[in-house]
């Protein structure tokens, strides 16, 4: 999985040269920004080989009585002088629910843009972009406590809904992951892909329990972790007073002498991170708000057709086919 | 300059702080926001690396400051030449030192000399220095008039030249007398001159307080409450003390005296004493030897006897009965070795006789001397022969000394009466007992007495006579006082004889009989004394010889007639010893005792055995030992003095006091000068001037 943060940095220079994030952020209207990426990325895509995944072949089953005619494959009987059904995945809309941290922490921005901004962007086009597949996507803000709540549809005007919910000022407290995360559980009994942004900067060990719980409800989690460059390097250079702006809390700190410490501590929580996320089967990205968000684009389609191959997998399983487990999604 | 409270001034180095405070480096003013501190750790603020301060005036106004706070609080003075008055005053101070018998342990003389000498040298030039030494008695060296009456200026020096006549003796310590007696002297010199410079008055005790000291004086004293006294208690070199006492069976301690302890080898029957040795804390030595000395001073043969007494204890020691030629008890393994030898006067003992005057009769129970002579009237210290003389006898007729009681009988002629009536006068006692009565009687009675009205018949008895009215309170019959020996109801009397005085003046009647008349009677005559029995004792006369009073009427008659050397043992140094014209009384160094001054008594200063010689050459021993109580050398508590209303003075070191005393002169010329008050109004002044800077600072910037 570490793996698949390396990738991503490497792939920042290449996606740069697509989109420019100062010109996006610029971009007034949400819905308008989020159209902007995903129609960007849907150019790249002609060219990308992850095509003809939509209606995907699933298996032949022989004929019995009883079953649908216009099933049968009628090439194959002409080859084979038998009834074979062929089967197709189903095109099913999925529900998806964007959950986005908005947090005091999230106010921190080194670029002229903040992490919520880069995060609200993300979630907005997300948001656009699998109502664009006919998925059914709510939405659900949270702080300290859960600010926002709009439940999974696919409808007219759902879109704007979730987008002017994203536009709304925060109050901006302190982050708690557990009781949103608990109520989105409660809240939400079907099956649904969850995506969490958040810059998660909590104890690791707070997190295990409510994402455990979302795991065994059959919830597909995805973590959008969105970090500023100046969090991930210390991007300041001067000894300074520093106040944590969830807490308040003052402290001197100097970075000449703080920086490698900071970057060990930072890097084995991201590591526990990435680890937890594996072991739950959990879709992990991190993105620093000076990189594309179509990479996030990117990795969902990546763990949708990851999700699609292991579905049809399951099935064949049971149907005596070999089962194979599989990792959390990665890009 | 000084510093009454100089510690404060410690709190100076707090100057340090605002220097330090200026050279902090100050926190940098931009405040960087930042989403999370978790995985921040904080630096501490670092000093300039450059001594560089920037505000030299607000650090000079703080320094300034603390440093005047910390030397107001250390309270600062100038040490001028002020004059306090706290040795303007002199004392009338009495100087007591001890010269008992106990001071003579070693180490202790020499440091009360140097005590003295350093109380004299510490008292100032107006004190009145007066020097007594006191033991039974309080004895001058420099008395308090003499001191008055000396120059300020030659006041130490007098007390020095005292003090060099000053030695310790052999006596007891009356310390509640020598108390009474300096209190009364400086009361006295306090009335006397009132024109005096000094106003109070001490008694300073240079002693080793020891636990023998004897208080009695002072429980009905009342102490003047302008007289204090103050103990200047001196340690020995050696620590405990034994005594070894040789009890007496006529001690108090009888009861006590049992052997407890038997030496090794002597046999039973072998006449032995009793020894109590007494070993009074805190004493590091547990094992003693006893001694006899004989009177060259050398141990006598085969008398050494161990023994072992704990600390703090006494044991009763049984040795071997002192030889003849004796003179002391000495105890061996005691470091305080001033009492460690014990007197005693072991003489050989006084020939006596007793005479009877009486005819002999067919029946010898019918005489007097039948009884007389089984009488058993030999002591220890005496052998009383008995002499049965006829009357009219022509032998040599005894002196009181060789013979103090004659007893007569109506058988006497008129040369023995003419004898007796010189031997009386010698001082002679003659026992007449009138057995019957005659005309010759008569007459005898009346040359003997002199008293021509006295008469004597016999007396009509009807079935027996018994004695009343005895006198009990008189030596004779005091021996049979007490309840179980007093019924003389028993003794009855067939015949007796009348004895009429015309004037009774002079005659002491002891006993009568039932009908009034007396029974016996004595008179003083010369310088001996005649006694009259009316009546016999023989079982044809009275019961009175057969009866239990018998012998010891006469034994006591005896007794008073030849009074013994009273517990020669019992003398100690103090005590008088007296002897008669034509003695003499030799002490224990050999030198003659009142001399040609004439005088028939002595103090006896030392102990040891005193020789009294009479005429005929006699050498009678006489044991003086020291007093008990001065080998009681545990240390007296002082509180006992202060139980008895005595005022004491501060006991504190010297040293300290004058610690005291120099503070307190501190303290007055601190708070005569007030420096430090200034000092706080320089602090308010700095710090008005630091807050001014500081708030034009911020203003301009």
């Amino acid at each position: 999985m570490a793996s698949s943060v390396t990738s991503t940095n490497n792939n920042t220079k290449t996606i740069d040269k697509w989109i420019d994030m100062a010109a996006l952020m610029r971009i007034k209207d949400m819905q308008l920004r989020a159209k902007s990426v995903v129609d960007g990325f849907h150019n790249g895509l002609h060219r990308s080989p992850l095509h003809g995944f939509s209606v995907e072949f699933s298996e032949y089953r022989p004929y019995s009585e009883g079953d649908d005619p216009r099933s049968i494959d009628w090439k194959l009987f002409a080859r084979s002088d038998r009834y074979y059904l062929k089967k197709f995945e189903d095109e099913t809309n999925r529900r998806c629910y964007l959950v986005v941290d908005q947090s005091k922490s999230m106010e921190f921005g080194s670029l002229e843009y903040k992490k919520i901004d880069y995060a609200r962007t993300l979630a907005a086009t997300l948001a656009y972009y699998l109502t664009l597949q006919r998925d059914a996507v709510g939405l659900l803000t949270f702080e300290a406590d859960v600010t926002e709540f709009l439940a999974a549809r696919f409808r007219p005007g759902q879109l704007k809904r979730i987008l002017s919910l994203l536009e709304k000022p925060s109050q901006s407290t302190s982050t708690d992951l557990q009781r949103p995360l608990a109520h989105l559980a409660d809240m939400v009994r079907q099956r649904s892909l969850i995506l969490i942004v958040s810059d998660f900067l909590v104890p690791v060990e707070s997190l295990r329990q409510p994402l455990s719980y979302l795991r065994a409800r059959s919830h597909e989690v995805m973590l959008l972790r969105v970090l500023d460059p100046g969090e991930v390097d210390l991007g300041w250079s001067k000894a300074s007073m520093i106040l944590d702006l969830e807490s308040g809390r003052e402290m001197y700190v100097n970075p000449d002498t703080a920086r490698a410490s900071y970057q060990k501590k930072f890097n084995a929580h991201e590591q526990a991170l990435v680890e937890m996320c594996g072991q739950f089967g959990i879709g992990w990205t991190s993105l620093k708000t000076d990189e594309s968000i179509e990479l996030a684009l990117f990795d969902l389609l990546f763990r949708q057709q990851n999700a699609g191959s292991r579905s049809s997998r399951a099935r064949s399983s049971r149907s005596g086919g070999a089962v194979r487990a599989s990792a959390g999604g990665s890009r | 300059m000084s510093f009454l409270s100089p510690l404060f001034a410690l709190a100076g180095l707090a100057i340090a702080l605002p220097i330090l405070f200026h050279l902090v480096r100050k926190r940098p003013k931009d405040r960087q926001l930042f989403s999370s501190l978790m995985f921040l750790e904080p630096a501490p603020p670092r000093l300039t690396s450059q001594s560089r301060v920037d505000q030299w005036l607000l650090l000079l106004m703080r320094a300034l400051a603390l440093g005047l706070l910390a030397a107001a609080f250390s309270r600062p003075y100038w040490n001028v030449a002020a004059e306090t008055d706290t040795n303007s005053a002199g004392l009338r101070r009495m100087i007591l030192i001890d010269t008992s018998a106990s001071m003579q342990r070693p180490g202790l003389w020499e440091t009360a000399i140097a005590r003295v000498e350093k109380i004299v040298e510490q008292s100032v030039p107006t004190d009145v220095l007066a020097l007594y030494t006191f033991d039974r008695s309080l004895t001058p060296l420099v008395s308090v008039e003499e001191a008055i009456g000396t120059a300020p200026s030659q006041r130490q020096q007098l007390a020095r030249a005292g003090l060099k006549s000053a030695k310790p003796t052999w006596m007891g310590t009356d310390l509640g007398s020598a108390l009474v007696n300096a209190a009364d002297l400086l009361q006295a010199d306090s009335d006397v001159s009132t024109d005096s410079s000094a106003s109070a008055s001490e008694i300073v005790i240079v002693t080793d307080f020891q636990n023998g000291m004897s208080f009695e004086k002072l429980a009905g004293y009342t102490w003047p409450s302008t007289c204090k006294v103050r103990i200047e208690r001196l340690e020995p070199t050696a620590m405990g003390n034994a005594r070894a006492t040789l009890l007496t069976s006529t001690g108090p301690e009888e009861g006590l005296s049992k052997p407890q302890a038997v030496p090794k080898g002597s046999p039973r029957d072998e006449p032995s004493v009793r020894v109590r040795v007494a070993n009074y804390s805190p004493s590091a030595q547990e094992q003693f030897q006893l001694s006899w000395l004989d009177a060259q001073g050398m141990s006598v043969p085969g008398s050494v006897t161990k023994c072992q007494v704990p600390s703090g204890s006494s044991l009763v020691v049984q040795m071997p009965s002192p030889p003849v030629n004796s003179q002391a008890l000495k105890l061996e393994g005691d470091r305080s070795e001033f009492d460690n030898q014990f007197y005693v006067a072991k003489t050989e003992p006084v020939q006596s006789t007793l005479i009877c005057l009486d005819a002999r009769n067919p029946l010898p129970e019918d005489s007097l001397s039948y009884f007389l002579e089984q009488l058993p009237l030999s002591s220890p210290s005496r052998v009383v022969r008995y002499e049965a003389r006829a009357p009219g006898s022509d032998e040599v007729w005894p002196t009181p000394s060789q013979s103090p009681l004659i007893v007569a009988s109506h058988h006497a002629t008129v040369p023995d009466l003419t004898e007796l009536a010189k031997y009386i006068e010698l001082g002679g006692h003659v026992l007449w007992v009138l057995d019957a009565a005659s005309e010759k009687l008569t007459e005898g009675l009346r040359s003997l007495t002199g008293e021509s009205s006295i008469s004597v018949s016999e007396a009509k008895v009807k079935n027996y006579a018994m004695l009343e009215q005895i006198d009990f309170r008189h030596p004779l019959f005091a021996d049979l006082s007490s309840s179980r020996f007093n019924d003389f109801t028993k003794v009855r009397f067939w015949k007796h004889r009348k004895l009429e005085l015309q004037d009774d003046k002079g005659w002491q009647n002891l006993a009568r009989f039932d009908d009034g008349s007396p029974a016996l009677l004595s008179r003083a005559q010369g310088a001996g004394k005649l006694w009259i029995l009316t009546s016999g004792w023989q079982p044809s006369q009275s019961q009175l010889a057969l009866s239990s009073k018998f012998v010891p009427i006469i034994a006591a008659l005896f007794r008073l007639s030849a009074p013994e050397e009273s517990d020669s043992d019992k003398h100690t140094v103090g005590g008088t010893l007296a002897w008669s014209s034509g003695e003499k009384l030799i002490d224990p160094t050999g030198v003659e005792l009142g001399g040609e001054s004439g005088l028939l008594s002595s103090q006896t200063e030392q102990p040891g055995i005193y020789h009294r010689i009479d005429q005929a050459g006699r050498d009678v021993r006489i044991a003086v030992n020291l007093d008990d109580s001065e080998s009681l050398t545990t240390v007296a508590d002082v509180e006992r003095l202060e139980r008895l209303g005595v005022a004491m003075l501060d006991q504190r070191p010297q040293e300290r006091k004058e610690g005291l005393q120099r503070q307190l002169r501190a303290v007055e010329l601190e708070a005569k000068q007030g420096w430090w008050r200034w000092l706080v109004m320089g602090v308010l002044g700095a710090v008005g001037i630091e807050s001014l800077l500081c708030i034009a600072r911020n203003r301009f910037a």
